[in-house]
């Protein structure tokens, strides 16, 4: 098994072996970041595919300042985000005022299959999922997320209370069905 | 409180997706694939395409030097000969007015004297000796303003001739030839001055008749006589190192051809895609010999390589291994296919290739320009097919009756040779072309036709013996 250090040498010198050893190593904890992002499986394969088109092809000017596996997500939230950019630029962000947002409640999602939750995600509205992905999960704050979606601060904070409410609700309803189910 | 029950929902999601795998479908790689082996092929055909501009730049360029420089030589003769014609015809009315003049004199001079001895006659025939000296006396006064010309035009000779001397100390048969001639108008002169007007007008007649040679009118005997010299000298025979690169295009009637091979296989699904350009390589032996001052022939042994690139979903089965296939070997009914994951196809073709050329030498001095034209007889070696992705075997045929390709090749040769002298018996020299295959290398029995076209530039280091 070769070494990241390898593989890293291989893929920039073009060799095809070690690309897609590469690709083999990182491809399936990538396919999760593109669903998060994605609407659909096939729209996270298309991220997917195009990202690791642009890492092979970028592979030259990596630093190796930080681990490759990091490297390869940035590419691929950049690339994810790309595609959504095409989206907002016809649906754009708006700001959301008629949201309740329960503070106090906690939620457990230990109980929730990995596609259940990739489904949750993906059923919200693109500007509030892209918003929620970053916030959330990658750890953006919202003035940052303003400057790589190009909404306003307020705008991000909206949109992140709207994608909470709805995932509340969205992960009430499954539970719903699985209590029926028990019952 | 809200802070930490905010944090609590973030982390959760977050712990939800920390360790989270997914398989991507196997379309996904088969797409990265295709999409990486075009991106190296559209880089390889920019490659070839500058390759094959260079080669087009540097004929064009050759051809158009070639051009100005006879352009140029034809200028300069006819500079040499119009210039050589004005002094030839202003020395003759230079001597035309001194002779008109001088007889002018002497019929006065004669009227005079033929006077002066009426006059006399009836004192004796004494006197009439003394009388007739006069005019010679008279002759010999007027004989003075011809031979001043006659001496102005000996000076000049003199200085032509001091000119002429300097020129070279090995001074060949011709211009010794001029410089006779000068000398005997000199002496011709002389005689003259010495000798009585009659004569010194008679000379000055078979000068303006016979104009002297100019100074201008030898010297392009001078560099006529050097410069074959020069050619006679070295570069008669010559032997060559050399290699070229450049790009290659099958030139195959490609989408007929493989189309209808394509009917032939089992499945709709099989395709090979053959890629429009490669890279052509050779490197070898030249030699030449000089047969004429400005032409040449050439011949030598050159090994010739040649490669492309195309994506194939088809594999030559034998047994329970895999082979990659050549979408030319799609026509042959016996031979076994099978479907593969789409692979990148490496198909190199080499030959020995033996090339004839005639060379015509445009410019034949330190730098050189010369524009060769021939035939090659190219002798197959071995085609080779390489899975690039290493799944499949390697797959090598050669020459021979079960063989794709035609054992020899017969193709035309064009491009120019721009060389420059780095020593006096080496040169070197740049030398783009272009290489085009008369024949399919692919037999008739095959349905394919492929008449492979080469533009490249060579470099060669020659010895000239």
């Amino acid at each position: 098994m070769l070494s990241e250090k390898e593989l890293i040498e291989g893929c920039a010198k073009g060799d095809r072996a070690a690309q897609k050893a590469l690709y083999e190593r990182y491809c399936r904890k990538m396919m999760v970041i593109c669903q998060r992002y994605a609407r659909s499986t096939q729209e996270a394969e298309d991220i997917l595919q195009e990202g690791f088109i642009k890492v092979f092809a970028n592979m030259k000017s990596f630093r190796e300042e930080s681990k490759v596996a990091t490297w390869i997500t940035r590419i691929m939230i950049n690339t994810a985000l790309n595609v959504q950019r095409q989206k907002l630029y016809l649906l754009p962000m708006v700001d959301v005022s008629d949201i309740t947002v329960r503070e106090d409640e906690e939620i457990s999602l230990s109980s929730f299959h990995l596609t259940e939750l990739i489904a949750i995600v993906q059923s919200l509205p693109d500007g509030c999922r892209i918003v929620f992905n970053l916030f959330a999960i990658e750890g953006y704050s919202h003035k940052e997320i303003g400057e790589l979606v190009g909404i306003s601060e307020g705008t991000s904070k909206s949109q992140y209370n709207r994608a909470k409410s709805l995932l509340r609700s969205k992960l009430e309803a499954v539970e719903k069905k699985y209590e029926k189910f028990r019952e | 409180m809200k802070n930490s029950e905010n944090r609590k929902f973030e982390e959760s999601w977050r712990n939800a997706f920390a360790d989270a795998e997914s398989d991507p479908s196997d379309t996904v790689w088969t797409n990265v694939d295709l999409q990486l082996s075009r991106a190296e092929s559209g880089s390889m055909k920019r490659r070839v395409l500058f390759y094959q501009r260079l080669a087009a730049a540097s004929v064009v360029f050759a051809l158009a030097l070639s051009g100005l420089g006879i352009w140029y030589s034809t200028r300069n003769k006819t500079e040499l000969l119009t210039n050589s014609l004005q002094e030839q015809e202003d020395a003759t009315q230079e001597f035309k007015k001194g002779r008109n003049r001088a007889n002018d004199v002497n019929t006065n001079a004669s009227a005079n004297a033929a006077r002066s001895s009426g006059n006399k006659q009836t004192s004796g025939s004494g006197k009439l000796k003394k009388t007739e000296r006069k005019p010679v006396k008279q002759k010999n006064r007027v004989g003075d303003e011809a031979s001043q010309q006659a001496i102005l035009y000996v000076e000049s000779q003199q200085d032509r001739q001091k000119m002429i001397e300097t020129k070279s100390d090995s001074v060949p048969s011709e211009v010794r030839f001029a410089e006779a001639n000068d000398q005997l108008i000199k002496k011709n002169n002389e005689v003259s001055l010495n000798e009585s007007s009659t004569v010194v007008s008679k000379n000055k007649e078979e000068l303006a008749m016979n104009p002297p040679m100019t100074s201008l009118f030898v010297e392009p005997v001078i560099a006529q006589v050097e410069s074959k010299k020069k050619t006679k000298a070295d570069e008669d025979w010559w032997a060559s190192l050399g290699g070229s690169a450049g790009s290659y295009n099958p030139n195959s009637g490609a989408a007929p051809v493989y189309a209808s091979a394509y009917g032939n296989s089992s499945t709709s699904s099989q395709q090979s895609s053959r890629s429009k350009a490669g890279t052509s390589i050779s490197f070898g032996m030249n030699f030449g010999k000089k047969i004429a001052p400005r032409l040449m022939l050439m011949s030598g042994f050159n090994f010739l390589s040649q490669s492309t690139e195309y994506n194939s979903n088809v594999a030559r089965s034998s047994g329970s291994n895999s082979s990659a296939f050549a979408a030319d070997a799609l026509s042959q009914a016996s031979v076994a296919t099978t479907n593969t994951t789409p692979y990148t196809v490496s198909n190199v073709s080499e030959f020995v290739s033996v090339p004839f050329q005639a060379g015509y030498l445009f410019i034949d001095r330190k730098v050189g320009l010369q524009l060769n034209a021939g035939v090659a007889s190219d002798f197959f070696l071995k085609n080779t097919l390489t899975d690039q992705t290493g799944k499949l075997l390697r797959y090598t045929q050669g020459a021979g009756d079960n063989s794709l390709y035609r054992s020899v090749n017969w193709t035309g040769l064009m491009g120019t040779e721009v060389s420059y002298k780095v020593a006096e018996h080496y040169r070197v020299s740049v030398v783009p072309g272009v290489r085009y295959s008369f024949n399919s290398v692919l037999k008739s029995t095959t349905g394919a036709t492929l008449n492979p076209i080469v533009w490249d530039v060579g470099f060669r280091f020659r010895y000239m013996f």
